[in-house]
């Protein structure tokens, strides 16, 4: 559609949902192909997901595998963002949540236009100064902006 | 009869159109309003020119991105006139649709077009890939948990 040349970015998704979307063969995966360009990441979160792809790499393949899953992931379904994009709310980002690798993630949130945050990890991603400025979403409550016109 | 398009995106080997490329040629984007000036479409384009380097990490190419970043929406854009037959019905049923589809030139509906084609292609590539990762069983809890373990072992060190 034309529409997708101008249409706003919308959900920004952390590490623990890349994760998912490349080994879990479910609903998360079943969103993010569905809807490509529905979602983006800072830069950081890829790059946390290339270092530490031994952890997350349980069929034992190899790297050029695991390469090629992250290319085509961020290709055309989840945009990475480069910290340019952010870099500036980073400030703002470390007042508000305490670990410091969901940092860009809020910085995120923070300077692009978007509807929220999908995470499962609700714990860290709370206190009411940090929902005040940015909405956390679950899995169900992406799969109902999605699917809501 | 004969029409053209002039596309501001190249066309990738895999797509199989019947038509002809006169030229293509590596300039600046000439319809600035349709995407450039947003934001979020210039964010997109960066987006999907991130790609890796294999035997390379992230972060150890992201300088080069960087530079990728702030210079691809000019230098990435590139401009090729397709041609092909149509049966003259068809091009004016086009016509009547495109404006209703939210297209204000058959050039922004091919472009959506060979976006659509490859996004497709590109899917059934990844669901592919993804079939041979995929973990039986794994919940979303066990996924926060690993990451939440590989953060604090990395805090430690």
């Amino acid at each position: 559609m034309a529409v997708e040349e101008g249409q706003a970015l919308s959900v920004i998704v952390d590490t623990n949902v890349l994760v998912a979307a490349l080994l879990q063969a479910g609903i998360v995966r079943e969103l993010i192909l569905g809807h490509p360009h529905s979602f983006v990441t800072p830069d950081a979160c890829v790059a946390e997901l290339w270092d530490h792809r031994e952890e997350w790499n349980r069929r034992g393949l190899s790297e050029g595998i695991l390469g090629e899953a992250i290319d085509l992931l961020t290709e055309y379904f989840v945009s990475t963002i480069p910290r340019p994009a952010y870099q500036e709310k980073e400030g703002e980002a470390r007042s508000l949540i305490r670990d410091p690798d969901d940092v860009p993630v809020v910085a995120l949130a923070l300077a692009l236009d978007n509807r929220g945050v999908w995470t499962f990890n609700t714990k860290d991603f709370s206190g009411p100064r940090l929902l005040a400025r940015i909405r956390v979403l679950t899995t169900s409550e992406v799969k109902a902006i999605l699917t809501t016109p | 009869m004969y029409f053209s398009f002039a596309s501001k995106r190249s066309l990738k080997k895999s797509l199989s159109v019947s038509c002809i490329l006169a030229r293509s040629l590596l300039e600046v984007d000439a319809d600035p309003n349709a995407s450039a000036n947003n934001l979020g479409a210039r964010l997109k384009e960066t987006g999907r020119s991130w790609e890796m380097r294999r035997g390379m990490t992230h972060r150890e190419t992201r300088p080069e991105r960087i530079k990728c970043y702030r210079n691809d929406i000019t230098t990435r854009m590139a401009e090729t006139q397709v041609l092909f037959r149509i049966e003259r019905e068809l091009l004016e049923a086009l016509d009547k649709v495109l404006s209703l589809e939210g297209f204000r030139t058959r050039n922004e509906w091919f472009r959506a077009q060979i976006r659509k084609a490859l996004g497709e292609a590109s899917r059934k590539r990844l669901a592919g890939v993804l079939d041979r990762l995929s973990v039986e069983g794994i919940r979303e809890e066990d996924i926060a948990e690993m990451v939440r373990e590989w953060r604090s072992k990395k805090g430690r060190r």
